[in-house]
């Protein structure tokens, strides 16, 4: 409520100072408020009241005639009854429309995986590239991000290579962080409509594999069912989350003054070596600050939670012992503990009128 | 007074939404920053790092009394543990008289930790004597052990944990006691009834006497309680209508909570999310039991019907939610 009322005062000042128009403040002060547990209780409902819709045309349809023509035919029909449902304003029809894309897509991998017997490798591609298309489509937030995740998916299935899987991850965590660090440049240009749900999925894609692929990446399990292993997978993984938690800190503490910057490098240089063995902790806290330095406080918090996934899931991971884990987390507690303190003297510091 | 970092939400979130103009934005962002402010930096960040501190160093301490380390004797461990207790307790005193303000971060965070260092003092209990009790007695003696804790540091976090330690508890006692497992529903109605019942009371008590402790907005706590009340109860009277005997009591328990929930916090406290969850979960109940009264009928008139009750009430559910959000904000 109070965020709330925060906007309202915010919407009142930009229309004093004229930024907007009486008729944007009117549209913007009527546009229906939504919370978004709401959102999640709808999409649910929405999923679920299309998988009976679906199951019933589809076993119905299928009586009619299971051939290639009426599976293309239905997987059309779908994706255009995706694009009128997405074209309705409530949250319900939205959400049917990603149901709906949902199958048609995999209708349509399914008919011609049967008719051209594809190898997995180019079913992978297919799905990928079909994906893509659908992404660019001036469709609703949530079928692009239906879109980005068949993307991520297809994409690591294709690589089948675990060190292309964990350069591929690093840097798409990596556009995740600067697409965060650069939200006031691409807010509003027309395009943002499409960066906003890529960057929520890449973060969600990076936080999900920082807080449960420790063991995959740490070279414990020397072969996954569909991978090959390389010696370099840790060292990259390591690196890589070091690299992008410094150039993060960095970027954000530029405008400093010179003491400041080199305190934060340090801080940050500490922080890495003690993290090195517990990247997941790395990537999670360069997502922190980003999303916090990008405005977003869902974000914020499930960067927040993430690094408590991953800390449950660190007691588990095999690629070093309890002890080593244990003196890990006592001197990132006793840095975090110095950091606070540190804070504290500058913040006494700055309201000490004689200071 | 408003932060720099919500302003700039808003006018970003309004040119995600093309809203206002790239050009609109600009100018905006002479008045109104578009990143956060030095002093929201501050404040998010301090109390992170405190807290951030005290859960690493609590955990630490657990690793290492899991890694039962050989080299050092067991009386050590347990002074390790005690040691780390009677700290995190000293410093929620010591920080009373320096920090002169009640319930300061210090104070919250140092009791926090105390309350995970008493979990940890106890598994290394369990560790040493090896008295072959179960799981369920660690939880139990746990919640209980730091219960002054959690009553004295009016936290959320740390009530937050003490829930947490006592479903587990109650979870892991139902389970080695009276072989209750999570994804069978049907067999296990005596044992959910229980858990139902000790959440609802939970609730409550969070709701009711929580702030009376001195605890401030207690909204999270209250809503996560009703999350693990209703979800477990939803799919027990889901369930229900496929029971082959007459007695649906956890039908007639949802039905009994779901509305004493909804009635509270409609009228009473005001809670619209307690109050959609309550609805969206009536409608997963009624839904089941329409698919058993069409049960006989064809697969494609029964999944229609079903897809349209679904969409028809969530529709009307959702409508009616936004307009009390919006009846709430301007209230």
């Amino acid at each position: 409520m109070a965020e709330q009322t925060t906007n309202n005062r915010l919407l009142q000042q930009l229309r004093q100072q004229e930024l907007i128009t009486g008729q944007q403040y009117q549209a913007i002060s009527q546009q229906p408020y939504t919370a978004w547990w709401l959102e999640v209780l709808t999409a649910l409902a929405a999923w679920i009241a299309s998988l009976f819709m679906l199951s019933a045309f589809g076993s119905a349809l299928f009586l009619i005639g299971d051939d290639t023509a009426v599976r293309l035919i239905v997987a059309v029909m779908l994706l255009a009854g995706c694009v009128f449902l997405s074209r309705q304003p409530q949250d319900f029809m939205q959400q049917m429309a990603v149901a709906f894309s949902l199958a048609g897509q995999a209708l349509i991998l399914w008919t011609v995986n049967d008719t051209m017997l594809l190898t997995d490798k180019q079913l992978f591609l297919l799905a990928l590239v079909q994906a893509a298309i659908m992404l660019f489509l001036p469709l609703n937030a949530a079928h692009r991000w239906l879109c980005g995740i068949i993307i991520l998916i297809s994409l690591h299935l294709a690589l089948a290579s675990m060190l292309l899987v964990v350069t591929a991850y690093i840097l798409l965590t990596g556009v995740a962080i600067v697409l965060w660090l650069s939200r006031a440049y691409w807010a509003g240009h027309r395009f943002s409509p499409l960066i906003k749900p890529v960057t929520e999925i890449l973060t969600l894609y990076s936080l999900l594999a920082a807080s449960f692929s420790q063991d995959y990446f740490s070279a414990r399990y020397h072969s996954w069912w569909w991978m090959d292993y390389h010696p370099y997978i840790p060292a990259i993984y390591q690196y890589g989350s070091m690299l992008l938690l410094f150039g993060c800190v960095c970027w954000l503490s530029r405008n400093q003054p010179i003491v400041w910057r080199l305190t934060v490098a340090a801080t940050a240089i500490v922080f890495m070596v003690l993290l090195q063995n517990a990247p997941g902790m790395l990537l999670s806290t360069s997502l922190l600050l980003a999303t916090f330095y990008g405005c977003s406080k869902r974000w914020f918090r499930a960067s927040l939670l993430f690094m408590l996934l991953y800390l449950s899931e660190f007691y588990y991971s095999l690629h070093i012992t309890l002890l080593q884990k244990s003196g890990i987390l006592l001197g990132s507690g006793v840095l975090l503990l110095m950091l606070f303190m540190l804070l504290n003297y500058y913040q006494r510091r700055n309201q000490c009128p004689s200071g | 007074m408003d932060t720099q970092q919500q302003q700039a939400a808003q006018l970003l979130l309004l040119a995600e939404q093309q809203v206002i103009s790239q050009q609109t934005l600009r100018q905006a962002a002479v008045s109104y920053p578009l990143f956060p402010s030095t002093a929201d930096w501050l404040r998010h960040f301090r109390q992170l790092l405190l807290f951030g501190g005290c859960l690493l160093i609590a955990l630490a301490l657990m690793f290492f009394i899991a890694y039962n380390w050989p080299l050092l004797h067991h009386y050590g461990k347990f002074a390790l543990a005690m040691a780390a207790i009677v700290l995190c307790a000293a410093s929620a005193v010591i920080s009373l008289y320096y920090v002169k303000q009640p319930d300061n971060a210090i104070y919250r965070a140092a009791l926090f930790g105390a309350s995970l260092s008493t979990g940890a003092l106890l598994a290394l209990i369990g560790q040493t004597y090896q008295t072959g009790a179960d799981i369920w007695q660690l939880f139990a003696a746990w919640c209980l052990l730091m219960l002054p804790f959690v009553l004295l540091s009016h936290s959320r976090a740390s009530w937050l944990l003490w829930y947490l330690v006592f479903n587990l508890a109650l979870w892991r006692y139902m389970s080695a006691e009276m072989r209750f497992a999570v994804f069978s529903v049907i067999e296990n109605r005596p044992q959910l009834l229980i858990f139902s019942g000790c959440n609802l009371l939970l609730l409550l008590i969070f709701q009711f006497v929580l702030p009376k402790t001195g605890v401030v907005a207690v909204s999270l706590p209250v809503r996560t309680a009703a999350l693990v009340l209703l979800c477990p109860l939803t799919l027990a009277a889901m369930a229900d209508w496929w029971h082959s005997d007459s007695d649906r009591y956890m039908l007639l328990l949802f039905i009994a909570v779901a509305a004493g929930l909804g009635l509270l916090y409609h009228r009473l406290i005001k809670d619209a999310a307690i109050v959609g969850l309550t609805a969206f979960a009536a409608i997963a109940v009624a839904t089941s039991g329409l698919a058993k009264l069409f049960n006989t009928t064809d697969t494609f008139v029964q999944a229609n019907l079903l897809a349209l009750f679904v969409i028809g009430s969530s529709a009307a559910v959702t409508i009616w939610l936004k307009k009390q959000l919006k009846g709430q904000q301007h209230g």
